[in-house]
């Protein structure tokens, strides 16, 4: 029974080859591959979220992180997401209107969920890819919500790093392993550095758009 | 020859086992689980039915859960448990995170009433209080935890929390009831 130490050498070299590919290839793509035919519009809550003490409730800038060049329209060239402060009356999966709503009028994001999005898509165009014509994000008012214009208890998590977060699973984005990525599936309270995209970031939206 | 193929099998599973989507959740602990939870039920999802509610807002699945065991809490043989998202007539909602039913499979479930529909549950802490249950090739019953990547938990500070481990069943049961036990409720 004894190895043949060529076979063992080789198959310690996939092993490092796999686990180097997977730390520099990390994104992760919703599955199924889903995007949309169009930058989506979102509607972000004109009511702003009540716990941020910023003058504005936060709707300002949530608005801009989420519309940033720091974020997922500085990926590459073109815009990825527009969006305005607005309305956000009539909320509901699959009208084509994509909403970032402050409250959660659906009932669903209660107890320890602090933010959700949903996806609504059509099956396959055909290509293997699937059209997105909703993606709705839905917030926790009992969890402390901070911004940047509102100096943080060390409590709070700041609600335009958790949204373009959120926004990047609208796009069609999973988790990814990298950390300090944005969409690493962690949000330290009081760090606003998801509202940052990073090189991972990057290559996930350019790879779906 | 057979070595190699091996070798890229574990490689490809891997790669396969990556996460896929999410929503962001505070860590719930099983014995908040327990303390909180109506009822713990270990069951079999008898059938699973997705549809749009009647407010035409959100798709929701149901699954029917026949009751094997009552760890914990009072209840008819039969629960109606509920979940966001859901594909009906070619049109997806996924509710990224959020606990998702098959037909045939065995659960345990920590539940809760649902705040808007009479008669049904649904999973308390979402994935962190479900586990899928299958057999070992020892026998035994496994507890698995379904927490993937679709749900980003963290704990108060914002750090991410490692996922639960698998548990053999009566284990898991014992830990419920004794943590039940602690918190003063009655243990069936």
């Amino acid at each position: 029974m004894k190895r043949n130490p060529i076979l063992r050498h080789a198959a310690l070299t996939v092993a490092v080859i796999l686990s180097a590919a997977a730390g520099t290839q990390a994104y992760v793509l919703l599955s199924p591959r889903r995007t949309w035919d169009s930058p989506p519009n979102y509607r972000v809550d004109n009511r702003g979220q009540s716990s941020v003490a910023d003058g504005d409730f936060g709707r300002t800038r949530t608005r801009n992180a989420i519309t940033s060049s720091s974020a997922w329209n500085g990926a590459g060239t073109g815009t990825r997401i527009n969006a305005t402060v607005a309305s956000i009356s009539g909320f509901r999966l699959g009208d084509n209107i994509p909403m970032l709503n402050f409250r959660d009028p659906l009932g669903a994001c209660t107890g320890n969920c602090l933010a959700a999005t949903f996806t609504g898509f059509f099956s396959s165009r055909g290509n293997g890819t699937n059209r997105i014509n909703d993606a709705d994000i839905v917030t926790n008012t009992a969890h402390n919500w901070g911004s940047t214009g509102d100096p943080c208890s060390g409590q709070e998590f700041f609600i335009e790093g958790v949204m373009v977060h959120e926004i990047g699973h609208g796009l069609g984005l999973a988790h990814t392993n990298v950390s300090g990525a944005t969409m690493f599936p962690s949000v330290s309270a009081c760090n606003n550095g998801p509202a940052t995209i990073e090189a991972d970031d990057r290559a996930a939206i350019n790879d779906l758009y | 020859m057979r070595r190699w193929q091996s070798v890229l099998g574990v490689g490809l599973l891997l790669v396969a086992a990556v996460p896929a989507s999410g929503s962001t959740f505070i860590h719930i602990s099983r014995g908040e689980l327990a303390k909180r939870a109506s009822a713990v039920v270990v069951g079999n999802v008898l059938s699973v039915e997705s549809f749009w509610t009647r407010s035409g807002q959100v798709i929701v699945t149901e699954a029917m859960v026949e009751v094997e065991d009552a760890v914990l809490g009072e209840g008819p043989s039969v629960v109606r448990v509920r979940t966001f998202g859901g594909t009906v007539n070619g049109y997806t909602v996924e509710a990224h995170g959020f606990p998702t039913f098959s037909q045939g499979e065995r659960l345990l479930l920590f539940l809760e009433p649902d705040a808007k529909v009479a008669d049904v549950s649904r999973v308390l802490g979402y994935q962190e209080g479900m586990y899928r249950v299958a057999t070992d090739k020892a026998g035994r019953e496994i507890a698995y935890p379904v927490v993937d990547d679709g749900a980003a938990v963290i704990d108060v500070t914002g750090k991410p929390v490692a996922p639960a481990r698998p548990i053999a069943l009566d284990e898991l049961r014992h830990e419920i009831r004794e943590n039940a036990r602690l918190a003063g409720r009655p243990v069936n």
